[in-house]
């Protein structure tokens, strides 16, 4: 079982840690959301010790694994869910603005509106 | 005085306000009476700590300690509350003033708000990270304050890093659960000892995982972009108050579970430290950018941070102390400078960048001169004394150039210089009369060293 829940939570990281490294602002988001459910999973594998089983069946409190861990997982959980709607929502933004999901794209575009920006700083008007 | 009224009050009031038009004046005008309430509570906390009173403790739910949430207010979480509430207040105000756009940002900022006071007061690892993610989700919100193309870029890059780092912080408290069967500061301390070597990964990752919040310098990306990006106030509120949530940690973390840890550490630390500095004061004195400029300051800021904790004692947490203070004041006078125009943008950027340097007059004096005299006691006295210098002067041009680049720009877009104005009077106040400051310093510095406050 430990190796099991080891294994899982190795293979989620992984593959959220590729995801990041990808081009895609969608992939690199849902990287990151992969690498907050594998640290989720390590928080609730802390408290499970050994062989006892997580909730049920219920036999007597010492034979079951610690309950905190999962109160800390649920709120975690609840932490991630909430952060990443609004990381998608921002990533819908960063699409809509731009019209593409590359990030090569935008820094190109980053170094374009800065080069806009520049040379007009010192004369502009005060705007009050 | 109960130490969740802060807490609360920010609480309640941020989300009552998420319902309403922060555009409409009387939002915009609770918001910042809440908040200044909010302060002015802070402020008597800090007073009454620092005068030698016991630590504010409240547990909840009449639950035995280890199990219920332990709220604990003393010197240290005063202090720190004090300073952030502080500014987040002048913010309030100058976007009043100005006129909010964004229908959100006076109950974000309440909400920031509530989130440091809670990360401030939590005696547990856990909850820490809780309100932590709090504050930081409001700021990811405040980051896209504008929606342009740039502020939209600025928040794609701080979101996706900052989660980076709450992920890695979150592994963190896993492993030190799993090795010690405890979250709470003050059971860790002898649980740590006793563990030792298994606790060494668990433990780093929780201090990686707060110097990408601090913005230390092989972590620092983040910065400079979303400085940049965002809108001044945004950015004032952020470098002001958000920020210091992992000096805070840094401070807290290292005099309670990871005692043991950090004087093994300490050399890292300093290199780490000395590291940042110069990386961020050289990097700051080449910026064309006023506001990339202030992120980089902003970068070497950590390093001094860092620097002093390693240095340590009480002399090390007494310039962490007023680094911060200075730092979080000075950082975001300059960031709402920025948004004013006419003699109040050139005069609260002369006092800003006076203040960066470490000039006398100015409440970044105080914090160089304690940095100095600590630095000269350290361990490896000469070296870490040279780096303190180096990035002294460093920082001195880049704060004579950061002054150069707002004086001979304007405004992105519009401008009322009343509460920069006054933020930056703050600054100087702090520093013709920074005896009374430095004296409540000296005693929570000594509070935090010695374990316990009395």
């Amino acid at each position: 079982m430990t190796v099991v829940t080891a294994l899982a939570i190795a293979v989620i990281f992984g593959a959220g840690v590729h995801l990041m490294t990808r081009r895609d602002v969608f992939r690199v988001a849902a990287g990151t959301l992969l690498l907050s459910n594998a640290a989720v999973l390590l928080l609730v594998s802390s408290g499970l010790g050994g062989r006892r089983p997580p909730i049920l069946p219920v036999v007597s409190v010492d034979e079951t694994a610690d309950p905190l861990v999962q109160a800390l997982a649920i709120t975690a959980v609840v932490i991630g869910f909430g952060i990443t709607v609004l990381l998608l929502r921002i990533t819908l933004a960063v699409e809509r603005t731009h019209h593409t999901v590359d990030i090569e794209d935008l820094v190109s575009a980053e170094k374009r509106d800065e080069a806009a920006v520049e040379p007009e700083a010192p004369n502009e008007e005060p705007v009050r | 005085m109960s130490p969740l009224q802060p807490l609360v009050i920010s609480w309640l009031a941020g989300a009552a306000l998420l319902m309403f038009d922060g555009r409409r004046r009387v939002v915009v005008v609770a918001a910042t009476v809440v908040a200044a309430a909010v302060f002015a509570l802070d402020l008597l906390a800090l007073r009454q700590l620092a005068g030698g009173a016991a630590p504010f403790e409240v547990v909840s739910g009449g639950w035995p300690t280890e199990v219920g949430i332990r709220l604990r207010i003393d010197g240290l979480s005063a202090f720190f509350a004090t300073i952030c509430s502080g500014v987040l207040v002048v913010v309030l105000v100058h976007e009043a003033l100005a006129g909010v756009r964004f229908r959100l940002f006076p109950a974000l900022i309440l909400l920031m708000g509530a989130g440091l006071h809670g990360a401030f007061a939590t005696g547990d690892l856990f909850n820490f990270y809780v309100f932590f993610e709090l504050a930081v989700v409001s700021s990811f919100a405040l980051a896209a304050y504008g929606y342009g193309r740039a502020e939209i870029r600025g928040a794609f890059v701080y979101v996706v890093v900052n989660l980076f780092g709450s992920v890695l912080f979150l592994i963190g408290v896993a492993g030190i659960y799993g090795a010690t069967g405890t979250l709470d500061f003050r059971a860790l301390t002898p649980a740590a000892d006793a563990e030792g070597p298994s606790l060494l990964l668990p433990s780093t990752l929780i201090f990686v995982a707060l110097s990408l919040k601090l913005g230390l310098f092989p972590l620092h990306g983040w910065v400079p972009v979303l400085y940049r990006q965002a809108r001044p106030p945004v950015v004032a509120a952020m470098t002001g108050a958000l920020v210091n949530l992992g000096a805070y940690g840094l401070i807290r973390m290292s005099y309670t579970a990871f005692d043991g840890a950090r004087d093994q550490a300490a050399g890292v630390l300093l290199a780490l430290g000395a590291l940042a500095l110069l990386y961020g004061t050289v990097l700051a004195v080449f910026r064309k950018d006023a506001a990339e400029l202030g992120g980089y300051v902003s970068v070497g800021h950590a390093g001094y941070v860092v620097l002093a904790l390693g240095i340590g004692g009480s002399a090390g947490v007494l310039a962490i102390l007023l680094v911060v203070l200075a730092g979080s004041l000075d950082k975001a006078t300059a960031f709402l400078a920025l948004d004013a125009a006419g003699s109040t943008r050139r005069l609260a950027a002369l006092v800003a960048a006076a203040s960066m340097a470490g000039l006398p007059l100015t409440a970044g004096f105080a914090a160089k001169a304690q940095l100095l005299r600590a630095a000269a006691d350290a361990v490896a006295g000469p070296l870490v004394l040279a780096a303190v210098v180096a990035g002294g002067v460093l920082l001195l041009a880049a704060a004579f150039r950061f002054y150069r680049l707002v004086r001979d720009s304007s405004p992105r877009d519009r401008a009322r210089g009343l509460a920069t104005g006054v933020l930056a009077a703050a600054v100087v106040a702090l520093g013709l009369a920074a005896e009374p400051v430095v004296r409540a310093a000296i005693v929570i510095g000594d509070q935090v060293v010695r374990g316990d406050a009395p």
